[in-house]
């Protein structure tokens, strides 16, 4: 069947190729809804029958590459040998990817189908969202770094036209300079700060090739097996290799796009911007694993970043009002801990972290669109309150993946999260500050996802009646929530510590890491055993305090608020950082360019040339002035300058 | 010497479009007013050359007794010459007729301006580079200023005229002292003696402290450039057979004589800081000229630059490769930066081209295979970008220049999806993302560029490519993301959708199967 694999990448294709071509002529959304889903729906069978396959098979079997034609070629004549194929690699991690990709990726698919009801870009839409699963399948199972980073871009492209999916309508960025901005320019947004993280993407590409000769996975790993810890080259590569992670997955400092991306329809949040592209960045990691485990200052990079990232943004979403802000900001704190899991060498937690979060997640933004679709557009959790009664089953599964991602003991969160804290503290590359750092974000998340919950579902209702009916979502909605919630609760048992099979299955992919790492299997039971006891704890209290708070003493909140005053408006400004980028980077950019260099430069500076700098400019000025008047003797001014500068060059070499 | 009958055959492309020209001058002459004649004509007879350009794709010879050289190079760059020419025809067509000005000496222009750019491609010599270029650019001036009605056209053509006439000087200055120093202006006698010439000592101190102060020198580059750029072998006295103080001063004539001709070639692709021209003529010229311009003449700027650069220097100059790299950056970095304060289409466009300048001029400053392949290919692949891009600006342009600013696109989508779909190709195409045609160009250059020990010269291209997409995003958010009344005016022209398909077709041709 791994001869197939390609197909996995076809369906979703096809899809995207019948819903964008014929889309617009096709008025019936049965028909678009069923051709997108079970494009998607066919990818996952597919995928699934490759997984039982492989279970089968011996474990050095399980690695196959399937060359579907070759894609780059080196040019006549020359003598490096670039050559890139569209090939793609079955192995235990791809797999693993695939099938979270096209699993959450139907599920996504069919509850967009009530979600969209009605929208006049129906077809539209499921051909981005078809297009945005072949992208990010080729990233998941590309072979080689050339392709990989053509899904790369790819998703990046289908996440900005979604988040501008609904172009025209006005949208708050929140915080003190709260203005309302179009959701096109929050696509905007994510472009450009995207586009940063793949500068990084690019370089660390390019110096790959020059380094191995290669771009393909097989023969890029191999070859580093062989290179010593600490090559400087390697740590250069794996930098600029995390700053594309970085972008992608929203970590410190290029975190910014992610909460804004919420502009966009509700199952994109679900799918793009919390299931799967967002994980882009940790999978490029895990799959790099051996390049980063021969830089280990690269690997303290990641875990710091990851550390501060899981941090700050847990923080932040203790404040947030916006239901889809408290998920984003929850997204970014939860990718944080993967790459946490991958600073301190713990790639297969941070896998079954990524895992686990995208059941959960995916479950807690497709119930907050179902909020939102039964509150009318109302995302302000301060506006709601006492939904529970009025929307039973999105309660029951909303509650379900906030336990989840709080951590609550036996959920799937709590077992991935819990795995990851641990490595934290005991790996040759954790701390226990670091680990201090991750458990007290453990708190507030435990903290905030009760809030959101006590906030949204319970209390009194903060609505108007009169204006307000909230009903229970359609079938095609509810179902698959109530699937993800199965999955939130009995997910993680895959991974339970010493008992189940999760990190065994992904072990060959990172052997190769931890042989260069030298990491032993770490005996100590029972420690292992109190840290989860701690981690359990730790979530029941958030889970508690939150629950106190919010339902009995809703004033305690406030108090608090108004004490810490200059903390609450640094938690509730995000840490300032989109100023700090407007005034450092953005408004100089467009400014210089405006002023400085085109008026300035190009302008200005020329023509003042011509009064102010040498004679012999002047004279030569003088001579030009005779023939033509007006600017395009400043611009032969220029010329001469250049040619100044050229021949001073040569004279001086 | 001699003539020889496999000279015209070498050399087919280059006579098809001469006698195609003649042609065309005959045909009006004799029956005039019929320009689409001469439109079908000199479209059928840019095919005919691309067709046997593309036949001459493996044969390797010299020809005219060494002045020209053809194969694989000279007829890769004319098939791209033919393809820009017949495109530039196709779309040219309506436009004009939208502007009462369908002639044929529109036709006759781009057959000899495409002359001269074969010419440039195919040259051995210094002499033909330059016979080229001024065909090339004598045809140019003119159809910058086709529209002899309009001011802004007028303008455009007068100071083309001058500032190229300026530059030429230069230009011919450089290869006299090229000449001077070396004894030759054929590229296989210069590549020999080339070595020799560049191993010799600098200047007596002296005449190096009458030049610029050491400050400014030092002020505006990076150490690393400094450092970078004294190979020691450069640094070495001279084994040539020379006495050495005759050595020495040759060979600073030869390098000041290879600098003012890279100042020549650097204003003919609008590199900075020559580049100051291209908006101005780039804005008044009749849009399909404009295209036709910041491609193919572009196109055959850099063909002249590759054989210079390769085929006369070769590869070994540490001095040049830096000059380049220097005028590379800061054409990537002023042309992008400036980019994104403009608003008017064109222009903008026309700052985008002093960028992919830059680009280009990174993979020859490289100076290795991978930069003269990758150099080749970026030409193609921007070629089909921005006459795409043009193109579909001339659809667009009204009477009155209106419709020239950016955000007269607004709305577009839902006017004319398809057009705005083609426009948003090519611009996410021109922003480099993959797998458009544009990505792998820059992604050989950069390559070249980091294989060169030139890593921050890529660092620089990659950087400001980011930048770029900014403004590259800002038309298609635009066209898609915003209410508003873009309309064509009237029929849109059968030839230029062909041209727009073709454009598009190659630009994802080039990206998912190069």
């Amino acid at each position: 069947m791994i001869t197939f694999a390609p197909l996995l990448v076809l369906f979703p294709l096809l899809g995207f190729l019948f819903n964008g071509v014929f889309g617009w002529k096709i008025k019936n959304e049965k028909l678009l809804g069923i051709v997108g889903s079970g494009s998607v729906g066919l990818s996952f069978i597919l995928a699934s029958v490759i997984f039982v396959q492989m279970l089968g098979v011996e474990e050095s079997a399980r690695k196959q590459s399937v060359e579907v034609f070759t894609w780059v070629s080196t040019f006549t004549g020359s003598s490096s040998s670039f050559s890139a194929s569209v090939a793609y690699q079955i192995d235990q991690l791809s797999i693993l990817m695939a099938l979270i990709v096209t699993g959450v990726g139907f599920l996504i698919h069919v509850y967009s189908i009530g979600y969209m009801r009605g929208d006049p870009g129906f077809w539209r839409f499921f051909a981005y969202l078809n297009l945005f699963i072949f992208a990010m399948l080729n990233l998941v199972l590309a072979d080689n770094f050339l392709l990989m980073f053509l899904g790369w871009e790819g998703v990046g492209l289908c996440s900005y036209l979604l988040i501008g999916f609904w172009y025209d309508r006005k949208f708050d960025i929140g915080g003190e300079e709260a203005g309302s901005t179009y959701t096109g320019h929050a696509g905007m947004k994510a472009f450009i700060v995207n586009r940063i993280g793949d500068f990084g993407f690019l370089m660390g590409m390019l110096l790959i090739f020059v380094t191995f000769g290669s771009l393909r996975y097989d023969s890029v790993f191999s070859n580093a097996t062989i290179m010593s810890v600490g090559t400087p080259v390697l740590t250069w590569i794996t930098l600029f290799l995390f700053v594309g992670a970085t972008g992608k997955s929203a970590q410190i400092p290029l975190h910014v796009w992610l909460p804004d991306a919420m502009a966009g329809p509700t199952p994109v949040s679900a799918l793009i911007h919390a299931a799967t592209m967002v994980t882009a960045g940790v999978y490029m990691v895990a799959r790099c694993s051996i390049l980063f485990a021969l830089a280990p200052t690269s690997m303290l990079v990641v875990a710091i970043i990851g550390a501060l990232t899981a941090f700050c943004a847990a923080t932040i979403g203790l404040v947030q009002n916006d239901i889809k802000k408290v998920l984003a900001y929850s997204t970014v704190s939860q990718l944080g801990y993967m790459f946490l899991a991958m600073g301190v060498a713990a790639f297969s937690a941070g896998i079954f972290h990524l895992m686990t979060h995208a059941f959960f997640k995916a479950l807690l933004f497709l119930g907050s669109g179902a909020v939102i679709h039964a509150m009318h557009e109302e995302q302000d959790i301060q506006k709601m309150g006492g939904l529970k009664k009025y929307l039973p089953i999105t309660h029951k599964t909303f509650v379900a993946g906030a336990l989840a991602l709080a951590g609550f003991p036996l959920l799937s969160g709590f077992f991935s999260k819990d795995e990851i804290l641990w490595n934290a503290f005991i790996g040759e590359h954790g701390s226990p500050l670091l680990w201090l750092i991750g458990a007290t974000a453990a708190a507030f998340t435990a903290f905030y996802s009760f809030r959101l919950v006590t906030l949204t579902f319970d209390g009194k209702e903060r609505f108007d009646h009169h204006h307000l009916h909230p009903h229970e979502a359609p079938a095609t909605m509810y179902v698959p929530l109530v699937i993800l919630a199965v999955l939130s609760v009995v997910g993680g048992l895959v991974g339970i510590p010493h008992v189940s099979q999760l990190e065994h299955w992904l072990d060959p992919v990172f052997d190769p890491a931890k042989i260069k790492l030298m990491q032993t299997e770490h005996e100590g039971f029972g420690l292992e055993l109190l840290f989860m006891v701690v981690s359990g704890t730790i979530a029941l209290a958030g889970i508690w305090a939150a629950r106190k708070v919010y339902l009995e003493r809703p004033e305690v909140a406030e108090q608090y608020a108004s004490r810490f005053k200059k903390l609450y408006r640094l938690l509730w400004n995000k840490y300032f950082v989109d100023e700090g980028y407007n005034a450092v980077a953005v408004r100089p950019i467009v400014k210089g360019s405006d002023f400085l260099l085109w008026k300035g430069f190009d302008v200005a500076v020329i023509d003042g040339a011509l009064d102010g700098s040498a004679a012999f400019v002047n004279k030569i000025a003088s001579v030009l002035r005779k023939i033509q008047t007006g600017v395009a003797q400043s611009y032969a001014t220029a010329i001469v300058g250049g040619i100044l500068f050229v021949l001073t060059w040569i004279v001086l070499r | 010497m001699g003539f020889q009958i496999s000279d015209i055959a070498n050399n087919a492309p280059l006579f098809t479009l001469v006698a195609t020209g003649l042609v065309v001058i005959l045909l009006e002459s004799a029956k005039s007013g019929k320009p689409n004649v001469s439109f079908i004509v000199s479209l059928a007879g840019f095919i005919l050359s691309g067709l046997l350009a593309v036949g001459g794709l493996k044969t390797e010879d010299v020809s005219f007794g060494g002045m020209l050289m053809n194969g694989s190079y000279s007829n890769f760059f004319a098939i791209v010459f033919c393809l820009t020419g017949s495109l530039t025809i196709l779309i040219s067509k309506s436009y004009l007729e939208r502007f009462g000005q369908f002639r044929s000496e529109f036709y006759i222009l781009v057959l000899f301006a495409a002359m001269g750019m074969v010419l440039m491609a195919s040259a051995n010599d210094l002499i033909i580079i330059f016979l080229g270029i001024e065909l090339m650019s004598v045809s140019l001036y003119v159809l910058a200023g086709f529209f002899r009605t309009q001011d802004r056209s007028n303008e455009s053509a007068l100071k083309y005229f001058l500032l190229g006439a300026f530059a030429t000087g230069f230009l011919l200055y450089g290869i006299a002292l090229v000449y001077g120093s070396a004894g030759s202006t054929n590229f296989s006698v210069i590549h020999n003696q080339a070595p020799a010439l560049m191993k010799n000592q600098p200047l007596p101190d002296s005449v190096v402290q009458a030049g610029l102060p050491d400050s400014v020198v030092q002020a505006g580059l990076p150490d690393s450039v400094v450092q970078a750029g004294l190979p020691d072998s450069v640094v070495q006295a001279g084994d040539s057979g020379l006495p050495a103080g005759q050595a020495g001063l040759a060979g600073t004539i030869f390098l000041l004589g290879l600098g003012l001709v890279i100042v020549g070639l650097a204003f003919k692709v609008a590199a900075a800081p020559f580049h100051m021209w291209a908006p101005d003529v780039y804005d008044g010229a009749p849009t399909p000229a404009t295209g036709f311009m910041a491609t193919a003449a572009k196109a055959a700027a850099f063909g002249a630059f590759v054989s210079i650069a390769f085929k006369m220097i070769g590869s070994t100059s540490g001095t040049i490769s830096n000059l380049l790299a220097v005028i590379a950056a800061a054409s990537m970095i002023l042309g992008n930066v400036i980019a994104i304060s403009q608003s008017n289409i064109k222009r903008m466009l026309a700052y985008s081209s002093i960028a992919h300048a830059g680009y280009m001029l990174s993979g020859i400053a490289a100076a290795n295979v991978e930069g003269q392949a990758g150099v080749m290919y970026y030409v193609a692949a921007y070629a089909c970008m921005t006459l795409g891009a043009f193109a579909i600006v001339s659809i667009l342009e009204r009477d009155d220049a209106a419709n020239l600013s950016i955000d007269g696109y607004a709305g577009l989508s839902a006017k004319h999806p398809v057009i705005a779909a083609a426009l948003a190709l090519f611009m996410f195409s021109l922003a480099g993302i993959p797998p458009l045609a544009g990505f792998f160009g820059k992604y050989y250059v950069f390559l070249a560029a980091v294989k060169a020990d030139m890593t921050w010269l890529a660092i620089v291209g990659v950087l400001t490519s980011l930048i770029s997409a900014y403004y590259y995003l800002r038309v298609v958010v635009v066209m898609y993301f915003k209410e508003g009344e873009a309309a064509v005016e009237g029929r849109i022209g059968m030839s230029t959708v062909v041209a727009i398909a073709v454009c598009a077709y190659l630009v994802v041709q080039l990206g998912v199967y190069p």
